[in-house]
């Protein structure tokens, strides 16, 4: 045999075998296509679940072949935006470029259904409470109607539990009234009851009255088609009587006028917190400003660790023109950690990403965040056709950027406050004149017992809002711990004359006064808050004390 | 127009491709035809299990509501063998989505308008020729990717066009949106 006629024979086999095993291996629905289906689809796309229509016998996969090639090969579906980095997250939702390959080729050679009998058991189709049945079901008070067209929608409901005792929450699952509107939710707890109104109300962004002194570190996010996060012992969070619950909730118009009215389902926990994240914030919307057109406009913020940390969770946000979302962290040995990459952000698709095991990383570890934007007209998401400029801001108009770290500080301590003075000194450096950072620095000075730090940042957060009566409280109380008396009567008296019902500053007025000598005035002051608080503990033991020793 | 033709079914070949002149059935059996005596046929291919397409509803009617007075007929095709006529008619009560439903079960009014997703549009003109297949607007870039507010709206020109004789500017645009061969 001569070698030109052996190649060919050669070639010739080599085409024949690989018809054959094209014939025998091409992908089935039952041995290749129902696996990826049934662990990325299905637990949307069920009957009356989120997903537009269900995914689950072959009949169903089969009218959408195409459909699905194209939106997993476009990574569209499933929605999962991070890229793949070596600190993964619980519940990846993304394709390796192999099952991708795999519909493609499923598609291409004609659909094959295969043996059905191989097929893997169908996942289990939520019905009903994901994590069983609640302790507490608290129901919207009424429906938010959700117009026909338009833009996308963001409605803030607020719930009452109505609780009557503390409880510990390990848990909470939305479940909506009408699940295929309703893209993911974000929970706010509200416990000073700041928001006061029952009925609702618009806005992509919530702003709740929180203490500074107590501030809670948990994300509480909900998307559908997944188990809701159960914390474990130790982390559960507190729920007061008077606390709210304030759902904000992303809606997409369906084509017809839709209805949402949904239902929070809490887990109590019967353990108190023994550990306590806090929400590390990194931004940078001061450089916001973008101007139209611009295709690549970045902004940028780091933050350095005060403790040895661990990750728990991340949650980048911004609005419509972000692009390029990313944040790693550079540790004190210069070793870098990426933390998230997101190379096509989708304000659609956002969400918390949890690690699956936490990212643990020393003090003076930096952590940095780097966002792009995009507000050029080829950016499809540019809510401004033609562009026009963007500036930073809560609505949803504006631009954000934004990244929440869950933390826990390793040693198992409650550092709330650490993480709270680091950010607010940092906050500082970028905007020396914010009034929440130069207030946080102040109360956190006062709680450490090093009044004359607060004094500084107070006298600036009184500057700055002259009419807020919690400041010149604030204020007046580093002022009494530094000696300085008659300035510290004077705020308080201004921050009475600003909220006269302000039980915190006459009763610091009261222990001022007793202080300057004028007992009389303190006693008066302290009749004053029994009269509009009757059962006031500290005014009472306060006057008992006094008027014992006048006697 | 209207004739009751319950029980009978037309096939259609792919022959007619250069003739339209035949009818289709409604879901509930009567008989169209969709090329008739009006100087504008606008078809809209839908699948009653995309959500691109439900939410083009409002906008299809606002064109149907701007064209009432002219003499523009509106239907919307369903090619799909397997469709069930509850829920077309569920889809078009639920969404309020204007026009006559026709249904495709051989897709031949697909070939004849060159659609190939759902939703699309063709227009043909009173002579049954094609004037104009493919999307309604320029809202959907991409699958997930859906423009705020659109700036070219393709449907209402080229209907526009067609009425007055004159050449449709872009005859042919991309529409996005649920496959149509994925339905049998």
């Amino acid at each position: 045999m001569n070698p030109a006629r052996t190649t060919a024979l050669l070639a010739t086999g080599f085409l024949v075998l690989r018809t054959l095993s094209a014939q025998s291996a091409g992908p089935t629905f039952a041995r290749e296509i129902a696996p990826i289906v049934y662990a990325k689809c299905t637990p949307c796309h069920y009957s009356g679940g989120p997903g537009p229509f269900p995914l689950i016998s072959y009949q169903d996969v089969r009218s959408h072949a195409r459909q699905i090639a194209a939106v997993t090969k476009s990574r569209y579906m499933p929605p999962w935006l991070p890229a793949e980095q070596p600190n993964h997250f619980a519940g990846e939702l993304r394709l390796t470029d192999e099952q991708i390959k795999t519909i493609a080729d499923w598609v291409e050679n004609g659909s094959a259904v295969g043996i059905l009998a191989e097929a893997p058991k169908l996942p289990e189709i939520p019905d009903g409470w994901r994590l069983g049945q609640p302790d507490l079901i608290v129901k919207a008070p009424q429906p938010f109607r959700v117009p026909a067209d338009g833009p996308d929608v963001f409605w803030n409901f607020v719930l009452t539990p109505g609780l009557t005792e503390r409880h510990f929450v390990r848990a909470i699952d939305i479940r909506p009234s009408n699940p295929k509107i309703v893209h993911h939710a974000n929970i706010v707890l509200d416990r000073m009851g700041s928001i006061e109104t029952d009925a609702g109300f618009s806005g992509m962004e919530v702003t709740v009255l929180g203490s500074i002194l107590d501030l809670d570190g948990h994300f509480l996010f909900w998307k559908p088609g997944t188990i809701p996060w159960s914390e474990p012992d130790g982390l559960s969070w507190r729920l007061d009587p008077g606390a709210k619950l304030v759902l904000n909730v992303h809606l997409q118009p369906s084509g017809k006028v839709e209805f949402e009215q949904p239902s929070v389902g809490v887990y109590f926990s019967d353990k108190p917190p023994t550990r306590f994240p806090y929400l590390l914030q990194l931004e940078h919307d001061g450089m916001l400003d973008i101007p139209a057109g611009n295709p690549d406009f970045v902004v940028n913020d780091s933050l350095q660790l005060p403790v040895d940390t661990e990750i728990v969770a991340i949650y980048p946000h911004a609005h419509y023109l972000g692009t390029l979302l990313e944040a790693w962290a550079t540790r004190p040995d210069g070793v870098g950690v990426q933390l998230i990459r997101i190379p096509a952000w989708d304000q659609n698709w956002q969400a918390v990403y949890r690690y699956r095991d936490p990212i643990r990383l020393p003090a003076g570890t930096v952590v940095h965040m780097q966002f792009h934007y995009d507000n050029s007209s080829g950016n499809p998401h540019n809510p401004n056709r033609p562009p026009k400029r963007v500036e930073g801001g809560n609505q949803s108009t504006d631009e954000m950027g934004h990244l929440w770290l869950e933390v826990l500080p390793e040693d198992g301590k409650d550092n709330r406050r650490v993480y709270a003075e680091a950010w607010a000194r940092h906050q500082i450096e970028k905007y020396p004149d914010s009034y929440y950072a130069n207030v946080t620095l102040g109360a956190l000075a006062i709680t450490r017992i090093h009044p004359e730090d607060a004094v500084g940042p107070l006298r600036k957060a009184v500057q700055l809002k002259p009419n807020d009566p919690f400041a010149r409280n604030l204020y007046g109380v580093a002022l009494d711990a530094t000696g300085q008396v008659t300035e510290a009567l004077a705020q308080y008296r201004l921050a009475l004359e600003e909220k006269p019902d302000y039980a915190n500053a006459r009763f610091n007025l009261a222990r001022a006064l007793v202080r300057s000598g004028n007992t009389a005035a303190a006693i008066e002051n302290l009749h004053a808050i029994l009269a509009a608080h009757p059962s006031d503990p500290a005014a009472k033991s306060y006057l008992d004390q006094l008027t014992h020793a006048t006697n | 127009m209207r004739t009751c033709l319950c029980a009978v079914f037309l096939l259609v070949s792919s022959a007619i491709a250069s003739s339209p002149p035949v009818t289709f059935l409604d879901p509930q059996g009567i008989q169209y035809d969709p090329f008739g005596t009006r100087q504008a046929h606008v078809l809209v291919f839908v699948r009653t299990d995309c959500p691109i397409t439900n939410r083009y509803a409002p906008e299809l009617g606002r064109i149907k509501t701007e064209f009432k007075e002219r003499p523009v007929d509106f239907w919307l095709v369903y090619s799909d063998r397997s469709q069930q006529a509850a829920e077309v008619l569920r889809q078009i009560d639920d969404f309020h989505l204007p026009g006559t439903a026709l249904l495709d079960p051989t897709q031949a009014l697909a070939h004849l308008a060159r659609a190939t997703v759902s939703p699309q549009a063709a227009v043909f003109d009173e002579r049954g020729r094609l004037t104009y297949s493919g999307r309604i607007d320029d809202r959907v870039a991409e699958l997930g990717k859906v423009r705020a507010t659109a700036s070219t709206h393709d449907l209402e020109k080229a209907i526009a066009d067609t009425l007055a004789h004159r050449p449709v500017a872009h005859p042919q645009t991309r529409a996005i949106g649920c496959f149509l061969a994925d339905v049998q």
